[in-house]
């Protein structure tokens, strides 16, 4: 009871902790959008804007330009309680309903992308490990060390011109099929299509995730590959292990119950900074393969000149990182009873 | 029952530790430059980073063209020996190889200056913090946190997006997050260094603390550092690419292999070489640094954890 | 009590079954070699030894001498791509060399079990310690109430869920029983907790109290105290002792410290550069030791009350690699004549039951 209630005091002391960070990072957004050198609106206009100076004041009342700066940080800060994001100077939207909109479609493909990393790069480590300097061993650990080193926006044209171009197995762009998307619940297609039961639609959609997924996912499987290999084998090093077989358990318990669980901490703590590069990574993906995120929103964005959503945007992709890492954290307590107590 | 040779099972892998207390006396200390060739990775990656430094040194001699000719009768020239165009012609008939050697210049130097500017930074900021502690290590704690936060091409996208498309805004853009890094290993380093018995004795000795930083602690974590140069150098080049990928790293008139991939998309079906081989330049010359860089620790800094 | 009996490797073959008839471990001739980079580490060479029930034997030497390869090869879990090349571990007879690996694990823990030097690394830090006590029972398929009586129950998963509830219970009162038996106070607790909430002595406890889990014939611990502090050890050494004395269990201890071993144990095998050099009675060896080695280590020890110096053994432990055709420890010793740099000598056996590997010891003895 009292060990349970320590746990708890630790996830809700590391949750308020957090809360500090995010007014930064919200903080740090806003100077972002001010540290535009020269007037930001002559520079949303456009050089040489041929707009006139009514229409330019109008839009400095509009951003709350023309008030001093720390009211400008106040009416900031209320609207981001509000959850108003700012207003989309290009398409006259509420940013916040352009990011509603967009970032279903990202955190499906970050989720996709990790899933495959975890998926490809757990077993690929954990067989190399047990499978120590034979030629799978070798072999995979080569072909990591490459995967490490591809850029991801190479694989994914390299991957749009064998497998769509070339092949014709899977499409070159886009989310869904048009006209089959599934009804709207979550905004992930391929869990809306699962719960509405539309196999079809979840079918096309999963076609549509393969290669941005893999061509994301692809270098922090390796990244994973390499750690899980390394812990492992400390592990299966450890004298715990070899205690473990001492006591008769059997290869495979040993492998799972002994040693896995303890060589998965590493790659948890991983796999939260890892997505700081599949975020970034996100943006670029998105670009190749017409994939509607919130990537897409922000680059439109910077060559529109549209500055409050990409403030808006880079501030939720930080406050997500900042989520994912609280939560591996948090993953990382309950994987490992040393830091629960700590 | 004798001789057959009997494996046992269920054997366990990986560390022979129990093992290598029987494994005896240890050999000499090579030098760095015999430890390093005779690491297979460490060698090769110097090579491969060595070619590419060559290469885009002599990048004006070697390029068989001028890296902007354009020759809109040419366009698309597929690779071949007899076209004159080894790796072919992009969709304005400029060649590709000529292109790509120019810039190999671009994505070192994105990557060299970088690594210059966040290394300085950050290690004379992480020694700093690491010896004194105090004020200043809590400020930096909290501002290395703030960033951190970012992920890393994010940030960068952000801040180009205000300032820009520019080499020397590049360069800006990413060591204004590249440095903490550095600034975490060296404070790491610095408090674990300066405790020990030599620095007790420069101090004992009258040293004044610059002295001690620079001339007792630096050479004992230059190493790590050297270490963590090289492998970072790998990661800056990729961001370079991928921004100039996106139109917001270096500007178009200079030839960068982000860009040229970029241009090379739409001709992806009919001419695949346009994106292929800058891509090619790109993946080798990342993992050649990586490779030294696992090299250099191998053989600099064992102690050095991955990650 | 307990004798040690040992095998003339030249009249290996006459020395025959009956040698080890009544014995409970009976190793002979056993060969286990590494192979490194610079050559096989031929870590245990020819080995022979026996342990009767309830005897508690000493494998004495310095680090590096091979004991904690002894006692893997054992267990069979020499780490690969170390293994065993030649020779023979009989447990009431049977071979275990010859065991399938499933009837090796079997043997495991619940027959032969092991104890390590550093409870700190060697119990899994993410389980839960009243965990690791079950998982031995449970991975031989035994109820608590009959550690001794193995039970199919595992075959049988009907009765297995049935009576699922009451078996966890079961198994929960035993492992505090067991805590509480090795001398960890409020067990109901703390078995609860983690590894890391312990300290280092309540983690050997934790440790002996797996290995004791199965009620195992037999205990082989490696260096059980070396990682604790000295008022520790002794409390270890002490529940060892009860241990052997109450559940009749045998003890294999390894240990680098001479005055432990003769303290602690019936008989002690004095092991060098992967050999056994000398091997009878504590007492004997204590009082009177034979082999030049051992009587350097019984120099090299601090006894109270004594104001001569200490004395060292020069030289350096030889590298098992390249042991040649004279005796290992030669270029050490104090006596060593040229037959000894020539040929190794054979084990012999003493009039008072004694065996030692050395010309010049054995020449005084006769």
């Amino acid at each position: 009871m009292i060990r349970l209630g320590r746990v708890q005091v630790k996830v809700i002391e590391r949750v308020v902790a957090t809360i500090p960070l995010a007014l930064a990072v919200a903080l740090a957004a806003f100077v972002l959008m001010r540290a535009i050198p020269g007037d930001p609106v002559d520079i949303m206009m456009g050089e040489g804007a041929s707009s006139s100076e009514e229409e330019m004041a109008a839009l400095r009342t509009g951003l709350g330009l023309d008030q001093p700066i720390h009211r400008q940080l106040v009416v900031y800060l209320k609207a981001l309680l509000r959850g108003d994001l700012g207003y989309s100077i290009v398409r006259s939207r509420p940013v916040a309903q352009m990011i509603r909109e967009a970032l279903p479609a990202t955190i499906e493909l970050a989720m996709c992308a990790m899933l495959f990393a975890l998926a490809l790069g757990i077993p690929v480590g954990v067989v190399s490990a047990l499978k120590h300097n034979t030629a799978f061993d070798r072999v995979s650990t080569a072909v990591s060390f490459i995967g490490v080193s591809l850029p991801a926006f190479w694989l994914g044209i390299v991957g749009i011109l064998v497998f769509s171009m070339t092949f014709g197995w899977l499409p070159t762009s886009g989310r869904i099929a048009y006209g089959m998307e599934p009804r709207h619940i979550t905004g992930l297609l391929t869990l809306d299509a699962l719960l509405t039961g539309d196999m079809t639609a979840l079918g096309n959609a999963l076609r549509h995730l393969c290669l941005p997924a893999a061509a994301l996912g692809l270098g922090v499987a390796a990244v994973v590959a390499r750690v899980t290999r390394s812990s492992m084998l400390d592990v299966l090093g450890s004298d715990y292990v070899l205690f473990a077989r001492a006591k008769g358990v059997p290869e495979p318990a040993v492998t799972t119950r002994h040693a896995l669980r303890n060589a998965m901490i590493p790659t948890v703590t991983l796999v939260g900074l890892q997505f700081g590069s599949l975020l970034g990574g996100n943006m670029i993906v998105e670009t190749i393969f017409g994939w509607p995120g919130l990537g897409r929103v922000v680059v439109d964005a910077i060559f529109a000149r549209d500055y409050p959503v990409v403030q808006a945007a880079v501030m939720v992709y930080a406050l997500t990182f900042v989520g994912v890492n609280l939560i591996t954290d948090l993953l990382y307590t309950v994987l490992d009873p040393k830091m629960a107590l700590e | 029952m004798g001789q057959a040779s009997l494996h046992t099972d269920e054997l366990y892998q990986g560390a022979l530790a129990r093992s290598a207390d029987m494994s005896g006396s240890s050999g000499a200390r090579a030098g760095f430059w015999p430890r390093l060739m005779s690491h297979r990775g460490g060698r090769l990656g110097l090579i491969i980073v060595l070619a590419y430094v060559v290469v885009a040194v002599a990048a004006p001699v070697l390029a068989p063209y001028s890296p902007g000719a354009v020759d809109l009768v040419r366009r698309l020239v597929p690779p071949g020996l007899r076209t004159g165009n080894l790796l072919g012609t992009d969709q304005l008939g400029r060649d590709i190889l000529s292109r790509i050697m120019h810039g190999a210049r671009v994505s070192i130097l994105v990557g060299l200056a970088t690594v210059c500017i966040s290394a300085f930074v950050g290690v004379g900021l992480g020694m700093v913090a690491g010896y004194y502690g105090g004020v200043l290590d809590r400020a930096l704690a909290r501002f290395t946190e703030l960033l951190l936060a970012f992920p890393y091409l994010i940030f960068v996208i952000g801040a180009m997006s205000v300032m820009g498309p520019g080499f020397w805004n590049l360069v800006w853009a990413l060591s204004f997050k590249g440095w903490v890094e550095f600034y975490r290993l060296a404070r790491a380093l610095v408090m674990s260094e300066k405790n020990r018995e030599y620095v007790e004795a420069a101090r004992v000795l009258g040293r004044s603390d610059g002295v001690i930083l620079t001339c007792e602690i630096l050479p004992n974590i230059v190493n790590s550092m050297l270490v963590l140069g090289t492998l970072r150098m790998g990661n800056m080049i990729v961001m370079e690419s991928s921004l100039s990928f996106l139109g917001l790293g270096i500007p178009p008139r200079m030839p960068a292999w982000g860009s040229m991939i970029n241009d090379g998309r739409r001709y992806m079906l009919t001419s695949p070489w346009v994106a292929t081989f800058p891509g090619l330049a790109l993946a080798l010359l990342v993992l050649g640094m990586n490779l030294l860089g696992e090299g250099l620790r191998d053989v600099l800094d064992p102690k050095m954890m991955e990650g | 009590m307990g004798s040690v009996m040992m095998h003339e490797v030249a009249s290996g073959v006459d020395a025959g079954a009956a040698a080890g008839a009544g014995m409970l471990l009976d190793v002979r001739n056993l060969h286990t070699v590494y192979p490194s980079a610079r050559g096989n580490v031929r870590a245990v060479r020819d080995v022979s030894l026996t342990v009767a029930p309830r005897e508690v034997l000493g494998v004495v030497g310095e680090s590096g001498c091979g004991k904690s390869a002894l006692m893997l090869s054992i267990m069979r879990l020499v780490p690969r791509p170390g293994r065993i090349v030649e020779g023979n571990v009989r447990l009431d007879g049977v071979d275990l060399l010859e065991l399938s690996p499933a009837q090796m694990r079997d043997v495991r823990g619940k027959r032969i079990a092991m104890v390590f030097q550093d409870p700190m690394t060697t119990l899994n830090p993410a389980h839960r310690v009243g965990d690791q006590i079950v998982e031995s029972l449970r991975v031989h398929g035994m109820t608590p109430s009959g550690a001794g009586r193995p039970e199919a129950r595992r075959d049988c998963l009907r009765s297995r869920l049935w009576q699922g509830r009451r078996d966890r219970e079961e198994e929960r009162d035993y492992v505090i029983e067991l805590m509480r038996r090795v001398g960890i106070a409020s067990p109901e607790h703390r078995h609860l907790e983690y590894p890391h909430q312990f300290s280092g002595g309540m983690q050997q406890r934790i440790m002996i109290a797996i290995a004791l889990a199965c009620k195992p014939r037999l205990l082989l611990a490696d260096e059980p105290t070396t990682a604790l502090d000295v008022t520790i050890q002794a409390q270890v050494l002490d529940l060892m002792e009860e241990i052997n004395h109450d559940m009749g269990t045998a003890i294999v201890i390894v240990t680098h410290d001479l005055a432990l071993a003769g303290d602690f144990c019936d008989n002690i095998a004095v092991m060098y550069a992967g050999q056994i050099v000398e091997c009878g009675p504590a007492d004997a060896i204590m009082e009177d030791p034979l082999h030049p080695y051992t009587r350097g280590l019984l120099l090299s020890m601090p006894r109270l009350g004594s104001r001569q110096p200490l004395h060292a053994i020069s030289g350096e432990v030889p590298d098992l690699t390249s042991v040649g055709a004279g005796c290992a420890f030669a270029p050490r010793c104090e006596r060593r004549t040229s037959r000894c740099e020539a040929e190794e000598s054979p084990l012999v056996q003493t009039r008072d039951g004694r065996v030692i590997r050395c010309h010049a010891g054995t020449i005084v003895s006769l």
